[in-house]
């Protein structure tokens, strides 16, 4: 007898957090406050550093790929110009810092064949899913110390 | 009647008036009402009171919402006047308040306590001017509480502010307070916000009041800070959302949006949420950003279908809208080996743009500031920035998250340039509402003529016109207190409720004086406004040529209208004798002065009455008309001329050329010096004998018989 009474507690159980689960949900949205408190974050900082530099990668290989819509029309198919074939990158994942808007900055190092390295805050942005460099603003100081690889 | 003034001597007049002597009488007046006013304020402070008890939270059912009349002087660090002393809230020259309601924006409370940290509340410390500083210790509200009968509510929504607008405890609530405020006062209610506060503002504004089906009859200004009346870039940022054409083309669009991004990254990690009220550039962005899910969020963004159903405020709100301008030059932005052109971007306040915080106003005002940034590496291979001012070496830099600029979207109530602009759309407001009075009228504005040009006087008086051009003043000026008053006339002449003047205007262009004006006023933001002006030499009865002299002899106000009484030349007198005396009514239509009901009365009744009163022996009526003994002697004249009482009497001006041969070939009758008409009554018709009565302008509309010959 104890079997039953326990799959039926087990049950209610089910249906009240179900419907506490479901409540919350479809609870209009107004009632939230605006603070940072609650909102979910698309994807922990590190996560999202780890992503972006992993989308990075291949910005030496295929730079046209990372070109971002709203800098399409001012890169202007020049990918490849911007970064030459056989650059060598460093992408700094600790120096990612989100904007709040779903983006984010992060310091990269180019070294074009027989040039210096040169330091970059690349501003990234999600576009249907896939980090992308939407500008990159050049530093006026070197990194203060080496940048790791990804 | 008043004796002193006698037409056509008392009026050549001026140029010894005396500014002191008027501005001394004034103030003698203004004193006489000192207490019934000290009674005025002491009701209207019990009643701005009783406002905030009728309208507070609990009796209109606001739920967490709170309405709160701000207090002055605050207990600690209060706001304080330039001469040091303490702000205190004052009625207006009528003894009454305004409601001033304070609404702040998203991400933000609305308090006026010694904390500071409403929206408000902060001193103004922040100035656009590369060279200047600012230490006002006053905030916007205590600013505001300067202003004699600005009463200050401050309306807070926190607890609701991730809603949108058209929740009820957010715009319709704000409604309510508006429907409390302006019956409760009788006044119109003038709203001051920030930000999302300004939408709520025009929700509120655009739906059904207690005076129609919208608030436009219960709402005169709103001023706006930074209001995203179009949406708010980083909102549409926030939702991978950019319409570039908003914002001045894919280029440029994508220009503001990666030094946003780039902004809001570099403040995000310097800043956190506990840091809030710091004062810096970077102070609450990241707290913007991250809420911009919420409902609010969602309609905030350019473009959003809640934005959209958002109707314009009502075209008889004033909207004087406030915003601020950064543009930002970063050296060496491109696409890693591509560089673009260093121009400056222009980011608006960061959070709105400055076409959308303008965007449908009636008057705006923008505060612009130009900076550099430079990116660098800091400690710990993070990316920092600095942050100048653009072009002026001699500023140092300093990192993004120390910068205060005045500029963007929370500090905007901190600076010095807006926060006045603010102030003076509700001085304007509320001195508008005031009756003029005299004592303005010295500062008001005149028409040209006399060849002068259109001005404003100064103390009574157009200056800047040399000394032998003439003159153009307040008739009044110089003159004793009663015949001020017979030049002034003060009432409604509009037809709002509000007091208005109308005012005699003198002038002269180096030689005698020219006919007077008549000029209506209203009650204007910067003073009296001058409504229309009536010429009095285009006045006159058919048949009748202008004279070269209209004097006013009294302005009378009557309802809704003014009584004039002028007077004026006739054919035949000299310049600046009047014997022709005026009465019409000038009434303000709303669009001109009217003239109507237009009598003149000269020498003629009298002397009609009086032969009529000789011819039938009544001695006692003509002598009421007459010099002693002029009756007697006019009634032994007419025993010589039996036929002369039906005969028509004709009167002439001392220069007339038609005066008949033997009259004005005599010295002891034309030119007698003590009369200003000679009127002929025949011995008969067709006659060349007459009685000559010489007739003397003893007042406005009153004549007297001075004396009798035969001529």
């Amino acid at each position: 007898m104890a079997k039953p009474r326990t799959l039926v507690l087990a049950a209610a159980s089910v249906v009240v957090v179900g419907a506490v689960v479901l409540v919350g949900a479809l609870a209009p949205a107004q009632h939230r406050r605006p603070t940072t408190m609650g909102v979910p974050a698309i994807a922990t900082a590190p996560t999202q550093a780890h992503q972006v530099a992993q989308a990075l990668a291949s910005l030496a290989t295929n730079p046209q790929s990372l070109v971002a819509s709203g800098a399409a029309g001012q890169v202007d198919g020049q990918a490849r110009r911007a970064v030459p074939a056989g650059s060598k990158l460093a992408v700094d994942e600790k120096s990612w810092a989100p904007d709040g808007l779903g983006g984010g900055t992060v310091l990269v190092t180019v070294t074009a064949p027989g040039e210096p390295p040169r330091a970059y805050a690349a501003v990234m942005v999600l576009e249907r899913g896939q980090w992308k460099v939407l500008t990159t603003f050049a530093l006026t100081t070197a990194p203060a110390r080496a940048v790791s690889s990804p | 009647m008043n004796a002193t003034r006698h037409p056509g001597s008392a009026h050549r007049r001026r140029l010894g008036n005396s500014v002191a002597v008027t501005a001394v009488l004034l103030v003698g007046l203004a004193l006489t009402v000192t207490p019934q006013r000290q009674g005025l304020a002491q009701a209207a402070a019990n009643s701005r009171d009783s406002w905030a008890k009728a309208c507070s939270t609990g009796r209109l059912g606001l739920g967490k919402d709170n309405v709160n009349l701000a207090p002055a002087p605050l207990g600690k660090n209060p706001d304080t006047n330039p001469d040091g002393t303490l702000v205190r809230i004052s009625p207006d020259r009528r003894g009454k308040y305004v409601p001033v309601i304070m609404v702040h924006g998203w991400v933000g409370m609305d308090t006026h306590i010694d904390a500071r940290d409403g929206a408000f509340s902060h001193f103004i410390d922040l100035t656009a001017n590369r060279l200047g500083q600012v230490h006002t210790p006053r905030s916007l509200i205590g600013q505001l509480q300067r202003i004699p009968g600005a009463a200050v509510f401050t309306f807070d929504y926190r607890d609701y502010a991730a809603r949108w607008i058209d929740d009820e405890h957010v715009g319709p609530a704000l409604g309510k307070v508006i429907d409390c405020l302006y019956q409760a006062s009788g006044e119109k209610v003038i709203l001051v916000a920030h930000s999302m506060g300004g939408l709520i503002a025009r929700y509120a504004a655009t739906h059904p009041g207690v005076t129609g089906m919208d608030r436009s009859g219960e709402i005169s200004t709103v001023v706006t800070f930074a209001t995203p009346e179009t949406g708010s870039i980083a909102a549409a940022l926030a939702a991978g959302i950019l319409d570039s054409a908003a914002v001045g083309g894919a280029l440029v669009g994508n220009d503001i949006a990666a030094t946003i991004h780039l902004i809001l990254a570099v403040c995000g990690r310097l800043t956190s949420i506990d840091q809030v009220g710091t004062g810096t550039l970077c102070d609450g962005l990241p707290d913007y950003m991250r809420t911009f899910d919420s409902d609010a969020g969602a309609a905030l963004r350019a473009g959003s279908p809640q934005l959209a159903a958002l109707k314009p405020f009502p075209a008889s709100i004033t909207v004087d809208a406030l915003a601020g301008r950064a543009t930002v030059a970063i050296q060496d932005r491109g696409w890693f080996g591509l560089s673009w052109a260093n121009t400056a971007v222009d980011v608006g306040d960061i959070v709105v743009t400055t076409g959308s915080a303008l965007h449908g106003a009636t008057m705006t005002r923008k505060v612009s500031c130009a900076y550099q940034l430079s990116v660098v590496s800091e400690f710990a291979d993070q990316i920092g920035a600095q942050i100048g001012l653009r072009g002026k070496a001699d500023v140092a830099e300093l990192a993004l998250g120390a910068f205060t600029g005045p500029c963007f979207h929370k500090n905007l109530m901190r600076d010095i340039e807006l926060t006045n602009e603010a102030t003076g759309a509700v001085n304007d407001d509320i001195a508008a509402r005031q009756p003029v009075i005299a004592n303005d009228l010295l500062s008001a504005p005149v028409p040209a003529n006399c060849q002068h040009k259109a001005g404003t006087l100064i103390n009574g008086r157009l200056l800047g016109i040399p000394t032998n051009a003439g003159v153009m003043e307040l008739a009044w000026l110089g003159k004793p207190a009663a015949e001020q008053r017979d030049l002034l006339a003060l009432g409604d002449l509009t037809g709002d409720g509000t007091g208005d003047a109308a005012a005699v205007l003198y002038c002269n262009a180096g030689g005698v004086s020219w006919p007077e004006m008549v000029s209506f006023y209203t009650h204007g933001a910067r003073g009296p406004k001058l409504l229309g002006t009536v010429f009095l030499e285009d006045v006159n009865l058919p048949g009748r040529q202008p004279g070269e002299n209209d004097f006013v002899y009294r302005l009378r106000y009557h309802d809704g209208a003014v009584v004039a009484e002028w007077t004026t030349q006739q054919e035949g007198d000299p310049a600046a004798v009047s014997t022709l005396d005026y009465t019409a009514t000038l009434r303000w239509n709303g669009h001109k002065i009217v003239v109507s009901g237009l009598t003149g009365t000269t020498e003629q009744q009298t002397v009609t009455q009086f032969i009529s009163a000789v011819a039938r022996g009544d001695l006692s009526a003509a002598n009421a008309l007459a010099a002693p003994g002029v009756a007697a002697e006019t009634a032994n004249q007419l025993r010589q001329y039996p036929a002369a009482p039906y005969a028509r009497t004709t009167c002439y001006g001392e220069n007339a050329f038609d005066l008949p041969p033997t009259v004005g070939a005599n010295p002891a009758l034309a030119n007698d010096g003590t009369v200003e008409r000679l009127c002929l009554v025949p011995e008969a018709s067709a006659s060349t004998g007459w009685i000559v009565l010489g007739m003397h302008h003893t007042g406005f509309r009153h004549w007297q018989v001075t004396w009798s010959r035969l001529s």
